[in-house]
C-alpha cells in the first residue's frame, strides 16, 4: 500500500486522524522562524519578511488539525496556493529589479510553509535542511541581529539533531529511541568538543577578501560599499531609496553615480591649529567616513610644523617640499575610505599618503603635497557617500634599521625644532627633568608622552591662555587640564625642546571598529590633534599625549565584537606604527605573494596567546638578572620564544602561500578547477564499479573456459573434467549470488542451496558428489561421471541466466 | 580497523561544511566565520568521536523459530557491552529478503550499561514466504549527532522459514459432498473401492474399475454390473496448484502465485484438522510434486513445499492430465490456476462426470499489477475475458480479494 493509500485507509478508520508528527514537531518550526529571520532581517522585504514570521505559528498548528475538518484535499490546495504565491511573489520582486539572490531566497522563505500543510513525516527533514540553507545564507550579511540568531539556531538544531541520531544512522525515520536521558554524557563530551574546535577554527579562519562583484550581483556586501543600515528603522526607508530618478541601485557596487555632486568647497580658513582650540572637535555624533585598513592608525588631516607660542601653522616651506624616497623598501598598506560628511577638503588617509584612486575625480579638482591630497577651492565635493583608495606608507622598523639616514624630507630636522622666544624657563626645564638619565631619543618621547598623560587631566572644554601668554606654559603650569590640542602642543613644545623633531598633526583618532564590516567608523566626535616625532631608527612616529582613557575607540557590536577585533590596545601604548600587526604588513617580503594586505593574527585573543610566550620570556629574563643567575646570563627566554614562533610563523606562511597558490590558480581557472574536480569525484565514484564489473566478467570468462575445457576432454581426462566443472560450479554460484559459507561442507552447502532453489542445489548436489567422489574416493572418475557433471554445471549456467532473463 | 563513513546527513553536513568555509573565505566577515568554523567545529568532533562508538559491543544471535507470512517472526539477538562506560544507542541490521523494509531490518537498540548483556527479541514482520539464510548482523555505532558511522560486522548463522500465509477457514468452507447417485434399486450408490462392505451389485458407470465387474449379474440382467460398497465417509480433495512462471504476477508480496499458495496452504492446514484424504500436485520449479494420503500426516511437506515452491516451466495442463485418471467419484478439486487455458474445460467436464466436485479459482496476473502502481491500474473485472467453460465458471480472485470469500462456495 502507498503512502497516499495508508493516508487515506487511517482516516476511515481513524475519524480524528491527523497527519504524521514527529517528535519534537514545534521546534522544526522555530527553526523555520529563525531561518527566515535569518535570511530576511534588514535584507528582504520588510513588510513581507514580517507577515513570513506571522505565518509560522499558525501554519505550525496545522499539523494538530484532524482531516475531518482541514481534508487532505484542501491541504493539497494550500500547498499549491503556497507554490504559486512563491511563484507570483518572485515574479513582482524581478520587475522591481531586486537582485536574483534575494528574489530566490524569498521565493524560499515562502515556499518553505508548504511543508506545514504536507501529512508525511519525512518532510521534516527537509524543512530542517532548508532552515539551515536560510540560516547559512544570512551568514553573508552581517548584522548584529544574526549574531543573536547564531546561539539559538544552534541549540535548536543541535538538539534535533542529537534526537534522531538513530534515525540519521540508519536512514530509516521509524526508528525510535529515548535519545537524551541515556546518552548526555556523549552529548555533552561532542558540544565540548565542539566548542573547543570553533575556538580554534575561528582563529584560523580569515583570509584575504575576494575583490571584484563574482559571478553575478548580489544583494549582500562586497569590497566597495558598507550597504546595511545600522538601524531596523533604515531597513524601512530602504526600498524607497531603490525607487530614485536614476532607477534602482545596486547595492554593493559605488554609490557614486557620475555627474553628481556634493556642497561647494570652502574657501581655505585660517592655516592653524590653535592650542587652545575646541578640544576633539565639535561634539556631534555624525559619521564623517568609514575606512577598510588593515590596521589601526590615526587619519591624518593636516600637519603643522611652525609655532608662535599660541597658534600652530603649516609653513609653505613644509607644504610643498618634495618628498625624497631614497629607495627605502616599503609595502603600501591599501585603505578604501568611504565618506559620508564632508568636513573638510581633505581626502583623509594615514600618514603618509602616496598614491590615491579616486575613481572618476579629475586630477586637476585636487591638489596634493607630500602627505596628502584635498580638493580645490572652487570645486565642488562630490555627493556622499564617496569612496576612494589611499595607498599609505609606513616604513618597517627593520629596514630602518638597517639603514643609515632615514631622513627623506627637503627640509632639514632643525626645522623641526624651531620654537618661539617666548618659551618660559620652567618649560624648559620641565623638559629636561623628565628626560633626566634618558639618553636613547624613543624613551624620552614615551617619558614626555607619559609624563603628559599621568599628570594631567583631560578637560573637554578648556580654557583659553590670556592674551599674551604662552599657551603651554599655561597649559603645563596653571590650567593642568585640557583638551587635544593642549596636549599636542605641549608634547610637541617639550620633545622640541629635547631636540626631537617633532610637528603637530589633526585629523581623527581611529575611530570605532565595527567587527561585522570590518570597518572603523569614525564620527565627528573622533577629531583630534596628536605629535608626530621623528627618529632615525623609526621614522615619523604618532605620539599622542592624550590619556587614551579619553580617545574614544569602542568595538562593535558590543561583546562579540571582541572575537572579530583583531587590533587590541596596543596602539594606546605604543605608537601605532610601530604596533606589531603594523611592522608585520609594513615589512617588505618578497617572498610573499600578497599585496600586505595580510591578516597574520585574526584575533585579538589568538594573538595574546601566541604572544603569551614571549610574554614569560621576558618575565624570566627579569627575575634571572635580578637573581643574577650567572649559568643563564647570556641565554633569553624571550628570544628563544621569539625564534620559536618565526619559525612557526615561517612554517604558516610556507603553507599558507601555497594554500593561496592553489587558490589564485583556482580563481584563475575556476571552470576549469570545477570540472577537475568533478571528474575526480565521478572517477573516485565509478572506478569501483568499473573494477567489480570486469572482475565479473573476468570471472564469467573463467567459468566459460573451464566448461569448455571439461566438454572437450571429458572423456579423455575425466578427473579433470570433472574437478573444472566443480570449479566453474562453484565460481557461478558465487559471482550470482549464492556463495559458500567458510568451511562449509560441500554436501551442506548443495543441501541449503536446495532449499531456497530446488533445481540449483539439485545440479549442484550432483556436482558437488562427483566432485568428493573423485577427490577423496577410490572409485575412478569415469566418461560418464564426467558427462553428468558437465550436464548438470550447463544446466545451472542455464538456470542462472534464465533467472537473470526473468 | 572499522572504517568511518558519512550518513547521509553526514554527507549532507560535509558539502555544507565546504560551501560554508569557501563562502567564508570569499566573503570575510565575523558571521561567515562563525558559521563556518562552527560547522568545521562540528564535523570535526563528530569525526572524532566516531571511532569511540562501538568499540567493545559484541553481539550474537540467539536461537529463533519459524514464522509465516502476515505475522512477525521473532529473529532475537544478544548484545553485550564488555566496557565500564556507558554506551549510546546503537543500530543493528541484518540484510533480509523477507520483509517490507527490504533489503535491510533495522532495530534501535537502547544505551547499553558497563557490563549489560541483553536479549533483543527483534519482532519482524514477515511478508515473503521461503527459506531464508541468516548470515551477518552489522552493529551500526557512530558520533553523537549521527553524521558518521562505523559498521561492524558479525558472522552469526542462521536460517529461517517463513510459511505461507494461513487463513482460519474452519467455520466457511463447505466440504459437503454431493449426494451419493442411487442404485436402480434406490439405495445410495458408494465410491467403488473405496468401502469395506459388499451390500450389492448396481448398473456399471464409466468411472467404475473393471476389477469390480460382476459377471454373473451382468449376464443375469443383461448389460455391465459392478459389485456395491458402503460410501466411505472420508472426504477426498485434490488440490492442484499452477505454478508455471510466465505466467505469474509482477507484485513482489502479493502476487497471484502468492494467492493461490495462501489459499492452498489454507486449505491444506483447514484439512489436516479433519479427516479426510488430500492429493496435493504442484510443481516446484521444473520437477513436479505429489503429496497424497492422509491430510494431517501430508500437511507439514504441503505446507514446507508451499513455503518454498518456486515457478518452473511446468504447465497446469501437464499437472492435470497426469492426476486425471486418479480423481476418485465424489471427490472435491481444487483448481488453482492462473490461466483460462481451453484444454481445461474438457478435462473438468470429464471430472464432473465422474462426480468430482470442482472449484476453480482463477488469479489471471493481469489483476495483481507490482504495488507502486497500484492506483492507476485497478483490478476491474470488465478487463478480464472469460472464456466459455461449460458449466464451470472460475471464481477470479484480485489482488484485493479475501480468502475466505474466495472459498466459501457452495
Amino acid at each position: 500500500m502507498n503512502k497516499n493509500q495508508e493516508i487515506r485507509k487511517a482516516i476511515r478508520h481513524d475519524f480524528a486522524a491527523r497527519p504524521e508528527r514527529v517528535p519534537y514537531h514545534p521546534v522544526y518550526f522555530l527553526m523555520v522562524a529563525v531561518g527566515i529571520t535569518a535570511a530576511l532581517w534588514q535584507h528582504g522585504h520588510p513588510f513581507y519578511t514580517l507577515t513570513l514570521l506571522a505565518l509560522v505559528i499558525p501554519c505550525s498548528l496545522v499539523a494538530y488539525v484532524p482531516y475531518r475538518y482541514f481534508p487532505l484535499f484542501a491541504r493539497r490546495v494550500m500547498m499549491s496556493l503556497i507554490t504559486c504565491s512563491a511563484l507570483a511573489w518572485g515574479v513582482l520582486r524581478l520587475t522591481q529589479r531586486v537582485t536574483p539572490d534575494k528574489i530566490m531566497i524569498e521565493c524560499i522563505c515562502l515556499f518553505i510553509l508548504v511543508f506545514a500543510f504536507s501529512p508525511r513525516a519525512k518532510n521534516y527533514g527537509y524543512m530542517l535542511l532548508v532552515s539551515v540553507l536560510l540560516l547559512l545564507y544570512g551568514a553573508l550579511m552581517p548584522r548584529s541581529v544574526y549574531l543573536l540568531l547564531i546561539p539559538v539556531a544552534f541549540v535548536l538544531t543541535m538538539f534535533m539533531i542529537y534526537g534522531s541520531r538513530i534515525n540519521g544512522l540508519a536512514g530509516d525515520p521509524d526508528l525510535k529511541v529515548r535519545v537524551f536521558k541515556y546518552n548526555w554524557g556523549k552529548i555533552l563530551l561532542h558540544l565540548l568538543m565542539v566548542c573547543g574546535f570553533w575556538l580554534y577554527f575561528y582563529a584560523l579562519m580569515p583570509a584575504e577578501e575576494m575583490k571584484g562583484e563574482g559571478l553575478f550581483v548580489t544583494s549582500f556586501r562586497n569590497l566597495y560599499s558598507s550597504y546595511f543600515p545600522p538601524d531596523v528603522n533604515e531597513w524601512f526607508k530602504n526600498t524607497q531609496r531603490r525607487k530614485g530618478k536614476n532607477g534602482p541601485t545596486t547595492p554593493g557596487k559605488n554609490p557614486v553615480t557620475a555627474g553628481k555632486q556634493g556642497p561647494k568647497v570652502p574657501a581655505k580658513s585660517k592655516n592653524g591649529m590653535q592650542s587652545s582650540g575646541k578640544g576633539a572637535g565639535p561634539p556631534g555624533k555624525d559619521m564623517v567616513f568609514r575606512v577598510k585598513a588593515p590596521v589601526k592608525l590615526y587619519w591624518l588631516a593636516q600637519i603643522y610644523d611652525y609655532y608662535d607660542g599660541d597658534t600652530w601653522f603649516a609653513t609653505d616651506k613644509m607644504t610643498r617640499q618634495k618628498h625624497n624616497h631614497k629607495n627605502i623598501p616599503t609595502r603600501p598598506l591599501k585603505l578604501e575610505f568611504i565618506m559620508e560628511k564632508w568636513l573638510s577638503p581633505v581626502l583623509y588617509s594615514a600618514f603618509r599618503a602616496e598614491y590615491y584612486d579616486l575613481g572618476s575625480i579629475m586630477s586637476s579638482q585636487i591638489e596634493s603635497n607630500f602627505y596628502h591630497s584635498r580638493f580645490k577651492n572652487n570645486q565642488h565635493f562630490p555627493a556622499a557617500p564617496f569612496a576612494y583608495g589611499v595607498n599609505s606608507i609606513v616604513y618597517s622598523e627593520q629596514v630602518l634599521r638597517n639603514r643609515k639616514n632615514n631622513w627623506t624630507e627637503q627640509l632639514n630636522k632643525k626645522h623641526y625644532l624651531q620654537l618661539p622666544g617666548n618659551i618660559s624657563s620652567r618649560v624648559k626645564k620641565l623638559a629636561k627633568d623628565i628626560t633626566e638619565n634618558i639618553k636613547d631619543p624613543y624613551e624620552k618621547a614615551i617619558a614626555l608622552r607619559n609624563h603628559l598623560r599621568e599628570k594631567y587631566a583631560y578637560k573637554q572644554e578648556s580654557k583659553a591662555p590670556p592674551a599674551g601668554r604662552e599657551a603651554v606654559d599655561f597649559f603645563l603650569f596653571d590650567l593642568k587640564e585640557g583638551h587635544c590640542e593642549y596636549y599636542a602642543s605641549a608634547l610637541a613644545v617639550l620633545a622640541r625642546l629635547n631636540g626631537l623633531p617633532t610637528r603637530v598633526a589633526t585629523g581623527f583618532s581611529p575611530g570605532n571598529y565595527n567587527a561585522l564590516s570590518k570597518l572603523f567608523e569614525v564620527h565627528e566626535y573622533h577629531a583630534h590633534a596628536w605629535t608626530q616625532i621623528f627618529f632615525e631608527e623609526y621614522g615619523w612616529l604618532t605620539m599622542d599625549g592624550t590619556p587614551p582613557g579619553y580617545i574614544v575607540s569602542r568595538t562593535t557590536p558590543f561583546g562579540m565584537g571582541v572575537l572579530g577585533d583583531p587590533f587590541g590596545n596596543e596602539w594606546k601604548v605604543r605608537p601605532p606604527e610601530l604596533a606589531i600587526r603594523t611592522q608585520e604588513l609594513a615589512t617588505p617580503d618578497p617572498s610573499q605573494k600578497t599585496d600586505g594586505n595580510d591578516e597574520l593574527f585574526a584575533d585579538k585573543l589568538l594573538y595574546d596567546v601566541v604572544m603569551l610566550p614571549e610574554t614569560i620570556g621576558k618575565l624570566a629574563d627579569s627575575l634571572i638578572s635580578k637573581l643574577n643567575i650567572k649559568k643563564l646570563e647570556n641565554f633569553s627566554f624571550s628570544n628563544a620564544f621569539r625564534q620559536l614562533r618565526k619559525t612557526l610563523e615561517n612554517v604558516y606562511r610556507s603553507l599558507r602561500n601555497r594554500l593561496l597558490n592553489m587558490l589564485d590558480w583556482f580563481k584563475a581557472n575556476i571552470i576549469l578547477g570545477i570540472l577537475c574536480a568533478l571528474a575526480v569525484a565521478m572517477l573516485m565514484a565509478i572506478t569501483p564499479l568499473i573494477a567489480r564489473a570486469l572482475h565479473r566478467r573476468y570471472e564469467k570468462y573463467r567459468c566459460k573456459k573451464w566448461l569448455r575445457n571439461a566438454s572437450e576432454f571429458h572423456e579423455k581426462a575425466p578427473g579433470k573434467a570433472i574437478r573444472n566443472c566443480y570449479m566453474a560450479t562453484r565460481k557461478m554460484l558465487e559471482i550470482n549470488g549464492f556463495p559458500r559459507i567458510n568451511n562449509m561442507d560441500l554436501i551442506d552447502y548443495a543441501a541449503q542451496l536446495q532449499r531456497t532453489h530446488n533445481e540449483l542445489g539439485s545440479d549442484a548436489l550432483a556436482v558437488f558428489f562427483l566432485y568428493n567422489q573423485m577427490e577423496y574416493s577410490s572409485f575412478p572418475a569415469t566418461p560418464a561421471k564426467a558427462g553428468t557433471a558437465l550436464k548438470r554445471s550447463l544446466h545451472i549456467a542455464e538456470v542462472i541466466n534464465e533467472n537473470k532473463a526473468a | 580497523m572499522i572504517m568511518i563513513r558519512p550518513t547521509a546527513r553526514g554527507m549532507v553536513m560535509l558539502l555544507a561544511t565546504a560551501g560554508c568555509t569557501g563562502a567564508a573565505f570569499v566573503n570575510v566577515n565575523l558571521t561567515t566565520a562563525l558559521i563556518a568554523s562552527g560547522m568545521m567545529a562540528i564535523t570535526a568532533s563528530s569525526f572524532i568521536l566516531a571511532f569511540f562508538s562501538i568499540h567493545k559491543i559484541d553481539v550474537r544471535r540467539a536461537p529463533n523459530r519459524d514464522g509465516s507470512c502476515g505475522s512477525a517472526v521473532q529473529l532475537p539477538f544478544i548484545i553485550s557491552n564488555r566496557s565500564w562506560l556507558w554506551r549510546q544507542g546503537i543500530v543493528v541490521r541484518e540484510r533480509l529478503d523477507f520483509t517490507y523494509k527490504y533489503p535491510f531490518f533495522y532495530e534501535a537498540v537502547e544505551a547499553l550499561a558497563p557490563y549489560e548483556t541483553r536479549l533483543v527479541k527483534r519482532p519482524i514482520p514477515a511478508l515473503k514466504r521461503g527459506f531464508y539464510m541468516l548470515n551477518c548482523l552489522d552493529v551500526m555505532g557512530g558520533d553523537p549527532a549521527g553524521f558518521f558511522c562505523r559498521i561492524r560486522k558479525f558472522r552469526c548463522q542462521g536460517e529461517v522459514m517463513i510459511y505461507p500465509e494461513v487463513r482460519d477457514l474452519s467455520q466457511r468452507v463447505n466440504f459437503k459432498r454431493r449426494q451419493a447417485a442411487l442404485s436402480i434399486n434406490g439405495r445410495p450408490l458408494g465410491i467403488t473401492g473405496q468401502g469395506q462392505e459388499f451390500f450389492g451389485v448396481r448398473e456399471y458407470s464409466n468411472y467404475d474399475e473393471m476389477r469390480f465387474i460382476h459377471w454373473k449379474s451382468s449376464a443375469r440382467h443383461g448389460k455391465l454390473m459392478v459389485k456395491e460398497f458402503e460410501a466411505n465417509c472420508m472426504s477426498h480433495i485434490y488440490i492442484i496448484l499452477d505454478s508455471e512462471r510466465k505466467l505469474t504476477g509482477y507484485d513482489f508480496f502479493d502476487g497471484n502465485l502468492e494467492l493461490l499458495i495462501k489459499v492452498a496452504a489454507s486449505l491444506t492446514t483447514m484439512l489436516a484438522g479433519m479427516h479426510s484424504r488430500l492429493t496435493f500436485v504442484t510443481a516446484n520449479g521444473n520437477e513436479k510434486i505429489r503429496f497424497h494420503g492422509e491430510a494431517v500426516s501430508i500437511c507439514g511437506d504441503v505446507i514446507k513445499t508451499l513455503a518454498v515452491l518456486q515457478p518452473g516451466k511446468i504447465n497446469f495442463e501437464d499437472l492435470v492430465d497426469e492426476e486425471l485418471d486418479r480423481f476418485a467419484y465424489n471427490s472435491i478439486f481444487y483448481c488453482l490456476t492462473m490461466s483460462e487455458p481451453d484444454y481445461l474445460s474438457e478435462r473438468l467436464e470429464i471430472l464432473i462426470g465422474r462426480g468430482v466436485e470442482t472449484r476453480w479459482i482463477y488469479a489471471p496476473r493481469k489483476l495483481f499489477p507490482a504495488r507502486e502502481y497500484g492506483s492507476k491500474t485497478r483490478s476491474r473485472y470488465a478487463d478480464i475475458d472469460i472464456k466459455s467453460t461449460g458449466s464451470i465458471v472460475p471464481v477470479i480472485a484480485n489482488q484485493d480479494t479475501d480468502i475466505l470469500k474466495l472459498l466459501t462456495y457452495e
